[in-house]
């Protein structure tokens, strides 16, 4: 669980319930119409996100493609693969968006993908519909 | 210095030729000597570029140092002089005669040309077969002031395969830039680089697409990550023009945003990549008359492209850089070649 999903935010208005813990498969989105928009909300081993289902690029179905690990600045030819950076993969054109930060994995843009606030609360997971609050320690 | 616009510029590209095989013998080994003297070896005649055939036709210009410099324009303050006869030795089979031709040609114009006049710098030749070679051939020269750089042609091999890597170490080591030029026989069967498709027939498509090495050679120094290795490298590319460069750039970016997973080394857009450490001669070969030509020269980053005159193969001279913006212009001719080749940066200073 990241930093930001951590720190103490209660189920407000701005939440939609979305399922239990048990519905969802560990790295498979889940897709809702939350507040009008397409979202998707993955179960990750590092914890739950929710991003929207457009890649910035150009409007993918973002969610059908994977989440996972990715490979990491290495030597030429020597790949490293790492999990400790959660990614979507644009099933068009495999950019990659952090999952905790919306960033491009890799800088290849400048654009970000919209993201969600998180929260399980006793076994159900809640996703805020609106933009998600950007906090700071 | 040119009396309409006060500008000095830098020939980047200037070859020379060695007019006959008697010229060259002072600079072979004895027994080599021997060995060219009485096999069927035959001294280049052309170099790289065809249609001009020193012997058959007598041409005298790029043979004699003193009118060269002479017929230099007034505004050149530095000229690059390479030799272009011993890059078709990618085409030989002797390796070991491709390093001796080299050598004694390097040798050639350190005593013939770099004597004559204090514009002249040299590129200094080496064959690629055998990078040790190679290497000891830089190391030989590099010490000389006015060896510039290191130039070659290149064999099937890509330009990111460790096979070429002690090279870029010791040019790196050396501050000498690495000029690519063709060699004249890519995409035959026997060496040198290949050509895309089925390749060429005739001479005039191999110079046509010609251009295809240089492609294939700068994608495969950034998406190889030579850069990461060798940081401080410079390689130019001479001769093979640069209105491609633009499209090849755009691609090499937009195929590197979805696939740098397949190469995660590469920490940046290649196109910054090349604005860093790659360079490529504008020559008058490039058609800079078609209108256009400038048009694409501006879609790239300022320190890109170098002028080299081409003589004497092409005879415009600098008359080609007319139409470039004027801040354009001033970048190609000078500034771009005084910070690309650290040699005549400061040979010029000092001037």
């Amino acid at each position: 669980m990241t930093a930001e999903q951590a720190l103490p935010t209660a189920v407000d208005d701005r939440f939609h319930h979305v399922g239990a813990v048990t519905d969802f498969d560990e790295n498979t989105f889940r897709v809702y119409l939350l507040d009008g928009r397409s979202v998707g909300v993955v179960k990750t081993k590092a914890g739950f996100f929710a991003v929207n289902n457009t890649c910035p690029h150009q409007g993918a179905a973002i969610c059908e493609g994977r989440v996972g690990g990715t490979m990491t600045a290495s030597d030429p030819h020597q790949y490293a693969y790492s999990e400790d950076v959660l990614v979507a993969v644009c099933p068009w054109h495999r950019w990659e968006w952090e999952l905790a930060t919306g960033r491009s994995y890799g800088q290849v843009t400048a654009r970000k993908l919209l993201t969600f606030e998180v929260l399980v609360q006793d076994g159900q997971v809640y996703v805020a519909g609106r933009k998600r609050r950007v906090h700071t320690a | 210095m040119n009396s309409a616009t006060g500008a000095q510029t830098i020939d980047t590209e200037l070859h020379l030729l060695v007019p006959t095989l008697d010229d060259l013998l002072p600079y072979v080994p004895q027994a080599w000597q021997r060995k060219l003297t009485t096999s069927e070896f035959r001294l280049p005649p052309t170099g790289p570029h065809p249609g001009v055939e020193i012997e058959r036709h007598h041409i005298t210009a790029g043979i004699d140092p003193a009118e060269t410099a002479a017929d230099l324009p007034p505004d050149t303050v530095a000229a690059l002089l390479s030799a272009p006869q011993p890059l078709v030795s990618t085409g030989w089979l002797g390796h070991e005669m491709a390093a001796i031709f080299h050598r004694a040609v390097n040798d050639y114009v350190m005593d013939r040309w770099l004597a004559c006049d204090s514009r002249f710098y040299l590129a200094a030749s080496v064959s690629v077969h055998d990078i040790d070679t190679a290497v000891a051939e830089v190391r030989r020269v590099a010490d000389h002031p006015r060896v510039a750089a290191v130039v070659t042609s290149l064999i099937a091999i890509n330009m990111g395969h460790k096979h070429y890597h002690r090279l870029y170490e010791v040019c790196q080591e050396k501050n000498l830039p690495l000029v690519i030029h063709p060699g004249g026989f890519e995409g035959s069967v026997v060496g040198p680089a290949a050509l895309a498709g089925v390749g060429p027939r005739t001479p005039e498509e191999t110079f046509a697409l010609l251009p295809q090495v240089a492609m294939t050679s700068v994608s495969s120094l950034i998406f190889d990550g030579v850069f990461l290795r060798f940081p401080e490298l410079t390689i130019v590319f001479a001769g093979f023009g640069y209105g491609w460069v633009p499209p090849v750039l755009w691609r090499a970016d937009a195929e590197w945003r979805g696939l740098r997973v397949e190469v995660p080394w590469l920490v940046e857009p290649p196109s910054e990549v090349a604005a860093r450490n790659i360079r490529f001669v504008v020559d008058g070969a490039c058609d800079l008359d078609k209108a256009g030509a400038w048009k694409l020269a501006e879609m790239l980053p300022e320190q890109l492209l170098l002028y080299g005159s081409d003589r004497p193969y092409i005879t415009s001279g600098a008359a080609g850089l007319a139409g470039a913006p004027e801040h354009l212009r001033r970048r190609i001719e000078f500034e771009n070649a005084a910070s690309t080749f650290p040699r005549l940066r400061i040979a010029v200073g000092d001037r």
